[in-house]
């Protein structure tokens, strides 16, 4: 039977109230809290008994410092007085239990404990949250901006998906925390002129929901990328996620280290930040360089073919596609690569698709090319802003300097050989001359699709049956 | 709106003084107060570490002796007047308290 456990708690800094209740009852059940790190709350198993516990905040305390200042240690003896046992302390919050049966209180004057709390609030947490919440903000209007230019390529990635949600959850937890503080405090102050201790307000629903939605949103992503079978986007996330516990480990392991070697506040906070980014700078490197590294021995793609060309080393892919060249002529030379790349979410999915020469074909300049991309939708609401991307997408390709009338710009054609709802080409406005260059829109899937040659009613009925 | 620090003083703040006018260590204040309350009043060990320090600040007691961590203290001139205006206030409500009370016994 082990004597000692960890638990991840979510309480925020100021929600003292919650944070005694909770420890009241984990000493009931026979844990006593030792310790506060960032890799949770540490219990040692203890008689199971009724202890009284009591948060003070010591505003001039910092995590950094040593062992606390003789003013601290002095408040200590003054709670010790009391009966009032430190269990632990972290930043300028100090656990204290006590085991008498009606102990005075650490905090007698509620005007007092409300000014310390938000002396408090304002050294760290307070600092920490806005910090978070203007990142939040900042990532989140970038990735609000991309989704709302480029809602295909975002909402088919899951793990651009997952980076989002995440911003926009800690967005979500910083305006949480913070706006419930104030309210609070808002409240507080007056209350305690009128001698009453206001209870902290818990945003536990709140926390444990972004945990929820972070881990589901955290499987799906890796069960979309696992079944995508992108060993290459596996192994970043993988290295990722080790890359963060370790960033996370090392910030509380120096830290720790700093304050067993007596090194000052000053001191170990600078060193802590520096080695953390050094640590941080170091280890995002390997990760970078491991992936490149195997990309190109090539782990990720290990039943592949290659080939040498040109100097360089090339993947002779053989991809499973819907619609092939041998399906709409009659070829049927050796020498063809079929290329198949994309993601899928609960949103739509995006598969490019190609169909091309090996670069040392013999005949490599006479055979043709197929090149595809298709969007499947399955949220049918976001159908028409899918195609709208698509369409401005297309009809601004390849126009960058060319004048007025010269342009490609997209065209409705026929939908009917398709056996689409609606067809567009990319018609050149000089003269509007068709390209080879289409769009076409079936119910719940658009198909972006480029030929290298001139297609017939019939070829193009065995597109719209293979790609409708 | 906040009540200005001091204008007015609370039980504690009042007895943690009282218990100044003689020289005294802070921790035996957390003892001295009860007794002469008779268990009425206590302090909280986090407030009156707070109180003296706000004290010493604002000139109202000073360290008499310093002994490693332990800290005697003594009401200033400046704590003592703070004190007696208190009293004068308590005692002014008092009066009226009674003024109104022994008019409505009279009647």
């Amino acid at each position: 039977m082990k004597d000692t456990k960890r638990r991840m708690e979510v309480y925020p800094f100021y929600h003292h109230t919650g944070i005694e209740a909770h420890l009241e009852k984990m000493a009931l059940k026979g844990w006593l809290l030792e310790r506060i790190s960032n890799r949770g709350w540490h219990y040692r198993r203890i008689e199971p008994k009724k202890l009284h516990f009591c948060i003070s905040y010591y505003p001039k305390a910092s995590e950094f410092d040593p062992e606390p200042s003789e003013n601290q240690k002095t408040f200590l003896e003054f709670c010790a007085h009391t009966g009032w046992v430190l269990a632990c302390t972290t930043a300028q919050m100090q656990i204290f239990y006590n085991q008498r049966e009606n102990p005075i209180p650490i905090e007698t004057d509620p005007v007092l404990e409300v000014e310390n709390i938000h002396a408090s609030m304002k050294k760290s947490f307070l600092k920490a949250q806005f910090v978070m919440m203007a990142l939040g903000l900042i990532m989140s209007f970038s990735f609000w901006g991309e989704l709302f230019v480029s809602p295909v390529s975002i909402l088919s990635n899951p793990n651009r998906l997952f980076t989002g949600i995440c911003w926009l959850l800690v967005i979500v937890l910083s305006v949480t925390d913070v706006t419930a503080y104030f309210r609070w405090h808002k409240k507080a102050v007056p209350a305690a002129e009128q001698g009453i201790f206001l209870d902290t307000p818990s945003t536990l629903a709140v926390q444990w929901g972004a945990l929820a939605v972070l881990a589901v949103s955290g499987i799906f992503m890796i069960v979309n990328i696992a079944g995508s079978g992108d060993t290459m986007m596996l192994f970043i996330l993988g290295g990722m996620g080790v890359y963060i516990l370790l960033v996370f480990l090392f910030a509380d392991w120096i830290k720790r280290f700093g304050k067993k070697r007596k090194w000052s506040r000053a001191t170990n906070m600078a060193l802590s930040v520096l080695l953390t980014m050094i640590v941080s700078i170091v280890m995002m490197n390997v990760v970078i360089f491991a992936t490149l590294n195997l990309k190109e021995a090539g782990i990720f793609d290990p039943e592949e073919e290659t080939y040498q060309h040109g100097g360089m080393t090339w993947i002779d892919y053989h991809d499973e596609i819907p619609l092939r060249i041998e399906h709409l002529t009659e070829e049927d030379r050796e020498g063809y690569v079929t290329e198949q790349s994309g993601k899928g979410t609960i949103f739509l999915s995006e598969y490019k698709m190609s169909q091309y020469a090996r670069f040392d074909a013999e005949e490599y300049r006479d055979m043709y090319f197929l090149y595809y991309t298709v969007v499947d939708i399955k949220i049918l609401s976001l159908y028409d802003w899918c195609k709208e991307e698509l369409m401005d997408e297309l009809d601004g390709s390849d126009n960058s300097g060319i004048p007025e009338g010269y342009k490609n710009i997209l065209v409705e054609t026929d939908p009917a050989p398709w056996g689409a709802v609606e067809a567009y080409n990319l018609t050149n406005q000089d003269h509007m001359m068709e390209t080879r260059h289409y769009l076409l829109c079936f119910e719940n899937r658009i198909v972006e699709i480029q030929f290298a040659w001139d297609l017939t009613d019939a070829q193009k009925a065995i597109v719209g049956e293979k790609l409708g | 709106m906040p009540r200005a620090k001091f204008q007015t003083l609370t039980e504690q703040m009042f007895y943690i003084l009282l218990c100044l006018k003689q020289e005294c260590y802070g921790l035996d204040i957390l003892d001295k107060v009860p007794q002469i309350t008779g268990g009425r009043v206590n302090v909280g060990s986090g407030t009156l570490y707070n109180l003296l320090e706000q004290f010493l600040a604002e000139g109202f007691i000073r360290e008499t002796k310093v002994e490693g961590r332990r800290r005697s203290y003594l009401l200033t001139e400046k704590g003592k007047e703070l004190l007696e205006k208190e009293y004068k206030r308590i005692l002014a409500q008092a009066r009226d308290y009674e003024a109104i009370f022994a008019k409505e016994d009279g009647r």
